[in-house]
C-alpha cells in the first residue's frame, strides 16, 4: 500500500506551491491515473514519490509518503522498489546501447550475470526491441528510448512503478501493447501511477483518477466522473473517447494535378545513416501549400529522419527534394525537433521570438509583431522570462510558435504536442492552421490521434507508403 | 557463474578490438606518464603513439569534434594567459614550453580515454574495474567522467543542428564571422545549460540505477588476447622509450 500523507512543496526560488496538501492512499496493484493541466503539479508529485526530492528536486518539502508503512530513506535503495520513468528518457540512460543499459539495470540490482541475461533477452522481447538491441540508445527514437527505460523498469519487478506521460512518443499501436503491459503488471500486484495528458488509451488500465490543478487535488473520482464533456473542458482536460488509429494516405490527388509544380516535392528518397541499413528507401510524395500534412507511422520508421532530409540537415543517398519543381541548397525549410532545451537560446522569450522574425538580421526587431506571436501561443505574460527557466509544455509552445513566427515555405513540427493539456492541444491546433493559411506546406509528424483529428488535412501513412513507394506520385 | 558470461551481439568494437581491460590500463598507464613527463620529447612520443591509437579506434568524425571543442579550449586559455601577461609581466617571460606541455599532456588522456568511452559497454567497464580491484572513489568518477563523453557530442551535434535550422539565411561557414556575439550566444547559451543538465541527469540515472562507489559485478581473471598482447607490448616500448628520453634529458 502506498500512503501520501499532506504533500506538501515549494521549487527553490519559486514562491508558489507546486503541490499543496495532495493525499491519497493507493493499494497494492491498482493503478492511479493522475491527470491535469499542464503546470499543475503531476510530474513534481511523482518526482517526490520517486524519492527525488529534496536531493534533486530541490526545494521545500512537507507532508510524508509511505510504502508498506516504511518512508524513503536514500534514493537507491527506495529505487529498487519504486521504479521511475521521467518525461525525458532519455536522461535515465547510463550505458550506451540497448542491451548493456537492460543488463546494466540488472547487474547494479545484484542479479547474477546469467540470470540478468536471461531477463535481458526476456525484456528486449516483451517491448519488441530485439530489432535495436545493439543500437546506441542516441540513436533510438524517442517511442524507442521510452520502451528501454519501460523494459528495464519492469525487468526489476518493483512494488510501485510511476510513469510521466508515457503515451508521449509512442504511436498507436505500441500504446495498445504498453496498455496491454500494464494490465499484466497490475495484475502481478505492482502499483501503477500514470501522470498523462492522453487519456483514452488508459481507460482499460486506470481505475482510479485524481485530477490536479494548480497542485491541489481538483477531484477525485472514476471513468463515469471524467466522460461528461463539461467536466473534462472545466478541468482542462482530453478526450476520453478513441480516435481512429486507421488513417490512410490521401494526397494522391493533389500530386496527380500538378507533380512537381508548386509544393514541396519529395521525389525518389532514399537514405541510411553512415554505412547503416536503408532507412528510407525510394519514397516520393509531395506537399501542397497552405495545406497541414499529417505524417503518421510506427515509431522508428524514419518520421524524424524524414523530417531531418527535408528540411536539409542530412543529405539523401539518392533522390532530391524540390521546392516548386527546384532544388534548393542548404538548410531550407523550418523544422521543430522533439528537443526544445536545444533550441532556445536567447535571454528572454520576446527577445527569442524576436530572433526568429528577423531571422539574425541587425536591427530588424519588432517587439509589436513578436508579442502578437506570444499571444497566440498564451505565452505573453511570460514575455520577460528566460526561456529555460519555463515549464516542458511552455517551452514546448515556444519552440512551435518560433517555428511558426518565421517566413518560409516549409514548416515540420515534430510531436508539437506531446505532454500538451487540452486547453493548450487546441491552441496549438489552431495556429497550426491558421500557419498553413497563411502560405507554407505544413508537415506534422505525430503520434497524437486528437491532433490528427483537429488538423489533418492530408495525410501520408508512411507504413503504407514505405510498402509502396512511388503510389503518391504516379 | 561468470559476470560477464552473458554474451553481447558485439562484444567489442574498433579496429583494434582490444579488451576493455586494455583499453582501461592504456588510458591509465597514458595519463600518468603523461603528468610524469616533463619534457617535449618524451611527451610527443606518448601522443604520437596515443594518436596513432585513437584514430585506429575511432571514426575521424568524432575526433575530429573533440580536438575542435579542445582547440577552442586551449585557445581561450591562451588568450587569457598572453591577456594576463600585461597585468602580471612575469607570465610573459615564461618559456613556451610552459604552456605546450599542459596540453600535449592533456591531448594523451584524450588520446586514449575517447576509445574506451565509445568502443567499451558500461557494464564490461564496471567489471573491468573490479577485476583492477580499482577502489570506489576512483571507479564512480570514471564511469561518469567516460560516460559523460558521448552524451557531451550528442549536445553538441543537436545544438549544431538546431543553429543550422534557426539560422537558415545567415548560417554556415559564415554565420560565427558576420555576427560572433549571435553565434556564441545562439551556441554556447543552450551548450552551458545542456552540460549542466547532463552532470544533473547522470547523477540522476546513477541514483535511480542504484549504482554506487560499492557496486561490484564481482572481480574475475584478467583475460588478454593476443591482440591485446601486442597492443599493451606497443605501448610498453613506447612508455620505456620516452621514460628514457626524459631522464637523459633530466640528466643531460
Amino acid at each position: 500500500m502506498l500512503t501520501v500523507e499532506s504533500l506538501t512543496f515549494t521549487h527553490a526560488l519559486s514562491p508558489k506551491k507546486a503541490l499543496d496538501g495532495v493525499g491519497f492512499s493507493l493499494p497494492a496493484g491498482t493503478a492511479l491515473l493522475v491527470t491535469g493541466p499542464s503546470g499543475s503539479g503531476k510530474s513534481t508529485l511523482l518526482s517526490i514519490l520517486a524519492g527525488l526530492a529534496p536531493r534533486f528536486l530541490k526545494g521545500k518539502l512537507e507532508g510524508s509518503v509511505f510504502l508498506d508503512g516504511k518512508a524513503p530513506g536514500e534514493l537507491r535503495h527506495w529505487s529498487s522498489d519504486v521504479g521511475f520513468m521521467t518525461q525525458n528518457p532519455e536522461c535515465q540512460f547510463l550505458a550506451g546501447n540497448v542491451e548493456d543499459e537492460l543488463y546494466l539495470t540488472l547487474r547494479c540490482r545484484n542479479i547474477s550475470g546469467q540470470a540478468a541475461a536471461e531477463l535481458v533477452d526476456e525484456a528486449l522481447k516483451t517491448f519488441s526491441l530485439e530489432s535495436v538491441r545493439s543500437q546506441s540508445v542516441f540513436n533510438l527514437s524517442e517511442g524507442q528510448k521510452q520502451r528501454v527505460v519501460l523494459a528495464a523498469l519492469t525487468s526489476l519487478k518493483p512494488k510501485v512503478l510511476l510513469l510521466d506521460e508515457p503515451s508521449a512518443n509512442l504511436d498507436p499501436p505500441a500504446l495498445e501493447q504498453l496498455a496491454e503491459i500494464l494490465k499484466k503488471i497490475e495484475g502481478l500486484g505492482v502499483s501503477l501511477i500514470i501522470a498523462d495528458h492522453r487519456l483514452a488509451w488508459l481507460t482499460g488500465v486506470c481505475r482510479k483518477i485524481l485530477v490536479l490543478d494548480e497542485g491541489r487535488v481538483a477531484g477525485e473520482g472514476d471513468w463515469e466522473w471524467l466522460s461528461d464533456d463539461q467536466t473534462r473542458a472545466g478541468l482542462g482536460l482530453r478526450s476520453v473517447g478513441r480516435c481512429s488509429s486507421k488513417r490512410t494516405s490521401s494526397n494522391p490527388s493533389n500530386s496527380r494535378q500538378n507533380s512537381l509544380g508548386e509544393g514541396v516535392a519529395a521525389k525518389n528518397l532514399t537514405f541510411s545513416y553512415y554505412k547503416g541499413p536503408i532507412i528510407i528507401n525510394d519514397l516520393s510524395f509531395k506537399l501542397t501549400y497552405g495545406t497541414v500534412t499529417v505524417l503518421l507511422g510506427k515509431s522508428g520508421l524514419g518520421k524524424t529522419t524524414l523530417a531531418r532530409l527535408l528540411c536539409g540537415l542530412e543529405k539523401p543517398l539518392n533522390g532530391e527534394i524540390l521546392f516548386d519543381g527546384e532544388k534548393e541548397p542548404g538548410p531550407h525549410g523550418q523544422v521543430v525537433l522533439q528537443n526544445s532545451d536545444h533550441q532556445l537560446y536567447m535571454p528572454s522569450v520576446l527577445e527569442e521570438v524576436n530572433v526568429a522574425l528577423s531571422q539574425g538580421r541587425r536591427g530588424a526587431r519588432d517587439d509589436q509583431k513578436a508579442l502578437e506571436v506570444l499571444s497566440a501561443f498564451g505565452l505573453a505574460d511570460l514575455a520577460k522570462r528566460h526561456p529555460q527557466s519555463l515549464s516542458g509544455g511552455e517551452k514546448q509552445r515556444l519552440v512551435v510558435a518560433v517555428g511558426l513566427a518565421r517566413p518560409t515555405r516549409l514548416v515540420v513540427l515534430d510531436e508539437p504536442t506531446s505532454g500538451l493539456d487540452g486547453r493548450n492541444l487546441s491552441l496549438m491546433s489552431r495556429q497550426i492552421i491558421k500557419s498553413a493559411q497563411s502560405g507554407p506546406a505544413v508537415l506534422v509528424i505525430t503520434h497524437d490521434l486528437e491532433l490528427v483529428e483537429l488538423v489533418a488535412q492530408d495525410v501520408i501513412n508512411l507504413d503504407e507508403v514505405l510498402q509502396s513507394p512511388r503510389e503518391l506520385l504516379t | 557463474m561468470p559476470a560477464l558470461s552473458f554474451k553481447f551481439s558485439e562484444s567489442t568494437t574498433g579496429f583494434l578490438k582490444i579488451t576493455p581491460e586494455s583499453r582501461l590500463i592504456l588510458t591509465l598507464v597514458a595519463s600518468i606518464f603523461s603528468l610524469f613527463f616533463g619534457q617535449i620529447v618524451p611527451l610527443a612520443i606518448l601522443l604520437l603513439v596515443t594518436a596513432v591509437y585513437i584514430s585506429l579506434e575511432i571514426r575521424f568524425r568524432y575526433i575530429a569534434i573533440v580536438y575542435l571543442f579542445f582547440a577552442f579550449i586551449a585557445l581561450t586559455a591562451v588568450t587569457f594567459v598572453w591577456l594576463l601577461g600585461f597585468v602580471f609581466t612575469v607570465m610573459k617571460d615564461q618559456p613556451l614550453s610552459m604552456a605546450v606541455i599542459p596540453f600535449m599532456r592533456l591531448s594523451i588522456s584524450i588520446n586514449t580515454i575517447i576509445p574506451l568511452a565509445f568502443n567499451s559497454k558500461l557494464s564490461e567497464l564496471i567489471s573491468t574495474l573490479n577485476k583492477l580491484r580499482l577502489p570506489g572513489l576512483i571507479k564512480l568518477p570514471l564511469i561518469i567522467t567516460i560516460r559523460f563523453i558521448p552524451t557531451f557530442i550528442n549536445d553538441l551535434k543537436q545544438l549544431r543542428q538546431a543553429v543550422r535550422i534557426r539560422f537558415r539565411g545567415v548560417s554556415g561557414y559564415g554565420f560565427w564571422v558576420l555576427r560572433p556575439f549571435l553565434w556564441s550566444r545562439v551556441f554556447f547559451m543552450p551548450l552551458v545549460v545542456r552540460l549542466i543538465r547532463s552532470t544533473d541527469e547522470l547523477a540522476l540515472a546513477t541514483e535511480l540505477k542504484g549504482l554506487s562507489a560499492e557496486t561490484d559485478f564481482g572481480a574475475q581473471r584478467l583475460i588478454f588476447g593476443p591482440t591485446d598482447k601486442i597492443v599493451l607490448a606497443l605501448a610498453s616500448i613506447a612508455v620505456s622509450v620516452s621514460f628514457i628520453i626524459e631522464n637523459l634529458h633530466a640528466h643531460g
